[in-house]
């Protein structure tokens, strides 16, 4: 009986089986993302094929995680730019002010993220959602730790700023 | 609430959604379509078939006429002798403009619009074989600043449909459709934005992001690939298309892309987002901005012959005015004057002829979604004139809320947005951001229903075009 573990494999085989070992944690990320399971689904079948399509480009298979990561967090971020590119008509209300100030509730959170950048929820999908740590997150995305720390801060502050609209918005409809 | 809290209701949020696995046979569906995923060659991911059908049809002629140019009495060894290349005209009444040579991106800061080509060390631009497309009829109206007060709307057969963007230039207009993978990004010309021609399927690929944006010889549309890349097709008649590498670009949003007679400005992929400068969309040069290192531009758009951009403060300085800039030639910036006050994040930026409007958001300091005007684009102050007021649900700007929906052709302004369910939506003009005319909408009334997100408004110079998913209607102005 052949041991397959030991057993000679081509580098495109080595591929295949690193996709389809990778399903998981790919589906999980980009659920986190794209919060939508079917939009998800899709995401990781586009980021396979074009992984397998760009398969030239992995020179190091010790890198194949990041490799993959980055694109499918690319195909997510194109995913959440198309969305927001279509655009959306909605209820005006000339009456609305500024009301009383409080802290964002958490039920508020979800939307508030949707109207954050895409490369934005990407990055908090990756630290929040898969919890990586910045210098895992560095790796991933190929950019420097500062550069991941400088980023998550003003993603934050950029949520608060959300936050801070969704709840006028719902005190608007209110 | 600090970080820390922050982050910890972020976990909970994502716990609460978190799938743990995959669906049921997913990757042996993955499995399956990498098994009939035919290879591709190398160099395909970045060279579509068809040009290399034409290269490889282009070699086979130079090797015969080699072949025969060596023979004796053959055209190479006759002095003076030169062998012509011949290029297919696509539309014999556009004539192109000799191709821009070598394209390059510059990564570094420069003050001069033409990097060297050997700093970059980019390939030269390629040259698409043009295909025949038969010119449309009509010619580009004159650009008119008289006041609009309604429109007529006629159903536009074969017109646009499905489109993201509209780009008026000197040759006409360029409609792009949206971007939806694997299909191509569909493309229609026209020069009096009633008859439209489409362009060949594949004239810009599969790009996952399309803008275009008039620039000093033509017009350029910028597409940025799924895995990052940036490609620029420049053309000047809109029918033959040159393509070449360019800086990464955002291209997220219309306003990532400007241009005008003088050049094209881009708003760069790397943040802090910074601009970048092309006379013609084949060589960029990174432009200079003034203030604080951490701004970032979040939009972009062309005032006259000069450039206005909008953006905010990144996280190096906190909370403070929203940085805004005007620049004469796209490469030398300068701080326009932000009245202080609520609003540290412009996110939009449009221009008409007499003026411009941006819009912003308050990150943390009190006070509602604001809506600004400029004259020249030299001094911003909030303005009360905003004709739609504020968004009671939903989100239309990336990161904040809005005012509602607007756009700029660089003549006028056109602002529109449903005021409460079920009612047809508005549409406002204004030529100079203070002064609006809401426009009363007469003729086919299919346009103007309240079907949301189905039917987006392109400004024209003589008119406005209607586009849906399947149809089109061209609106006549009523002055």
């Amino acid at each position: 009986m052949l041991d397959e573990a030991a057993a000679p494999i081509s580098a495109d085989d080595a591929i295949r089986r690193l996709l389809r070992a990778r399903v998981d944690d790919a589906f999980r990320l980009a659920t986190f993302i794209l919060r939508d399971p079917l939009a998800a689904e899709d995401a990781v079948q586009e980021a396979a094929l074009l992984a397998w399509d760009r398969r030239r480009t992995l020179r190091d298979s010790q890198t194949a995680d990041g490799w993959f990561t980055r694109i499918l967090v690319n195909v997510c971020r194109d995913e959440l730019r198309r969305r927001a590119r279509r655009p959306q008509l909605v209820a005006l209300d000339l009456g609305a002010g500024p009301g009383p100030s409080h802290s964002a509730a958490d039920a508020d959170l979800p939307a508030a993220v949707g109207r954050l950048s895409p490369d934005e929820q990407g990055l908090l999908a990756l630290r929040f959602g898969r919890e990586l740590t910045v210098p895992e997150i560095a790796e991933h995305l190929h950019i420097p730790e500062g550069t991941v720390k400088s980023r998550l801060h003003s993603t934050l502050q950029h949520l608060r700023a959300a936050l801070e609209a969704e709840r006028r918005s719902a005190e608007a409809i209110r | 609430m600090n970080d820390d809290e922050l982050g910890q209701s972020l976990q909970a949020m994502y716990r609460a959604i978190d799938p743990r696995r995959a669906p049921q046979g997913l990757d042996a569906r993955i499995g399956d379509a990498l098994e009939t995923r035919p290879s591709r060659p190398v160099f395909a991911a970045r060279t579509r078939p068809a040009f290399a059908a034409a290269v490889a049809a282009v070699a086979a002629v130079l090797i015969v006429a080699i072949g025969l140019g060596l023979r004796p009495g053959g055209f190479l060894t006759a002095p003076g002798g030169s062998p012509v290349a011949s290029r297919l005209t696509a539309t014999p009444s556009l004539t192109a403009t000799p191709t821009p040579g070598f394209a390059c991106a510059s990564p570094a800061p420069s003050p001069s619009p033409s990097p060297s080509p050997s700093a970059c060390g980019s390939a030269p631009a390629s040259t698409e074989p043009a295909q025949t497309v038969t010119p449309p009829s009509g010619s580009m109206p004159p650009v008119s600043t008289a006041v609009w007060t309604g429109l007529q709307l006629q159903p536009l057969a074969g017109g646009p449909v499905s489109v993201s963007s509209v780009t008026a230039w000197a040759g006409g207009y360029l409609a792009l459709g949206r971007q939806d993978y694997p299909a191509p990004t569909p493309a229609w010309i026209s020069h009096d934005g009633r008859s439209w021609v489409q362009l060949p399927a594949d004239t810009f690929g599969t790009p996952a992001l399309a803008q275009a944006a008039p620039c000093a010889d033509g017009i350029v549309v910028a597409t940025g690939s799924y895995t990052g890349e940036t490609t620029v097709w420049h053309s000047t008649d809109g029918t033959a298309w040159t393509s070449s590498p360019a800086p990464q670009m955002r291209l997220s949003r219309d306003g990532d892309l400007a241009g005008n007679a003088t050049g094209v400005v881009a708003i760069l992929a790397d943040t802090p987002y910074g601009l970048a400068f092309s006379p013609n969309g084949t060589t960029w040069a990174v432009a200079s901005l003034p203030g604080d290192p951490g701004a970032s531009v979040q939009a972009v758009t062309a005032f006259g012959t000069g450039f206005v951009a909008v953006g905010d403060i990144g996280s190096t300085t906190g909370l403070g005015p929203a940085p805004a800039w005007w620049s004469a030639d796209g490469l030398q910036w300068s701080l326009a004057g932000v009245q202080a006050g609520p609003g540290n994040a412009f996110f939009d930026v449009h221009a008409a002829a007499s003026g411009l409007i941006a819009l912003s958001h308050d990150g943390g300091v009190p006070g509602s979604t604001s809506f600004w005007t400029s004259r020249e684009g030299w001094v911003w102050a909030i303005s009360p004139a905003d004709p739609l007021g504020n968004v009671a649900s939903g989100a239309v700007g990336p990161g904040s809320g809005s005012n509602g929906l607007f756009s700029g052709d660089g003549t006028r302004l056109i602002g529109y947005g449903i005021r409460t369910a079920n009612e047809s939506p508005e549409y406002w003009t204004s030529l100079d951001g203070t002064h609006w005319t809401r426009l009363v909408l007469t003729g086919d009334s299919t346009a103007t229903e309240p079907t949301p997100g189905g039917v987006t408004p392109f400004l024209l110079r003589n008119g406005v075009l209607f586009v849906g998913d399947k149809e089109s209607w061209f609106g006549t102005p009523l002055k």
